[in-house]
């Protein structure tokens, strides 16, 4: 009788200690892999550039009168 | 007789039998036991480095391909800023008739001049403030000097022309202006003009800017 429940025991401890390492396994997988890819995500490197530039206020001035000596 | 006697022999074999099934199932156990035990240990020490490590680099494989593709787009969009910024180097003159890197004195000249005749008052005379060219000390450091303007003119005209300053092209700033009867400085005899009896006399002092430290840093 003894025998047998320091087998379940065993059994118990063989099969927790599996499913928790495997479970370690696949969330520090799961780290690695998504790592570096957030990193990049969240890198300067990767900010984008707007290529319209504001010239709204050089337009403006444009707008405006300059006069020359000719005037 | 005979029966009792069957049954004391079978008992010892059904115990025996009973055994054997309780041993099978021990073995079972231990068997499904030291599976498990012995796949945690591969786990641990043979498949974790191993998965660890390709995972590791499918994700910098992964993160490398993004930031080629983020890459291509950026010099896609730099391109496009680059075309975009030499057609506003076009239009450095404009900025520079706007904010010029030096005091520039004659533009300025002309464009008060201009404006005033446009706005029907002729200057004569420009007091130009050279000694103190006055700095900003904020992060813009725009440097500036003073302009008086003093004349006759009628409150349309002296309307007009500060209005046409204001909205001039070269950046000049108000700084005061003061406006008084032409019959008081007749009687203090100090203007300069001729003011007739419809005119009122109006001083501007105007603040012309320049950006010398920003151009020069180009």
């Amino acid at each position: 009788m003894k025998k047998n429940k320091i087998v379940g025991y065993f059994l118990f401890i063989s099969i927790f200690s599996f499913l928790s390492i495997f479970v370690y396994l696949v969330q520090k997988s799961y780290i690695n892999l998504m790592g570096p890819i957030t990193q990049t995500k969240t890198s300067n490197l990767t900010k984008p550039i707007d290529p319209n530039l504001d010239i709204e206020t050089i337009n403006l001035i444009e707008q405006r009168k300059e006069y020359s000596l000719d005037q | 007789m005979i029966q009792t006697n069957i049954f004391s022999k079978g008992r010892p074999l059904a115990e025996y039998l009973k055994k054997q099934r309780e041993n099978k199932k021990f073995i079972k156990t231990v068997e499904t036991g030291g599976t498990f035990a012995l796949i945690t240990f591969f786990l641990l020490f043979a498949i974790r480095p191993t998965a660890l490590t390709i995972s590791a680099l499918i994700g910098e494989i992964k993160a490398k391909e993004q930031m080629v593709a983020e890459m291509r787009k950026k010099i896609g969009n730099l391109v496009l800023a680059q075309d975009a910024f030499s057609q506003v180097q076009e239009k450095y003159k404009v900025i520079s008739s706007a904010l010029p890197d030096n005091a520039d004195y004659r533009q300025s000249m002309v464009q008060i001049t201009s404006a005033a005749k446009e706005s029907g008052i002729l200057i004569d005379k420009l007091n130009y403030d050279l000694t103190s060219v006055k700095k900003d000390t904020g992060p813009s450091q725009l440097e500036s000097f003073s302009v008086a303007i003093n004349k006759a003119a009628s409150f349309q005209s002296a309307l007009d022309l500060t209005d046409k300053l204001l909205h001039n092209r070269r950046l000049i700033g108000l700084e005061s202006i003061r406006i008084s009867s032409t019959k008081n400085e007749k009687k203090s005899s100090e203007s300069e003009s001729t003011p007739s009896d419809n005119q009122i006399n109006i001083s501007f002092v105007n603040e012309i800017y320049f950006w010398q430290n920003q151009n020069e840093k180009k």
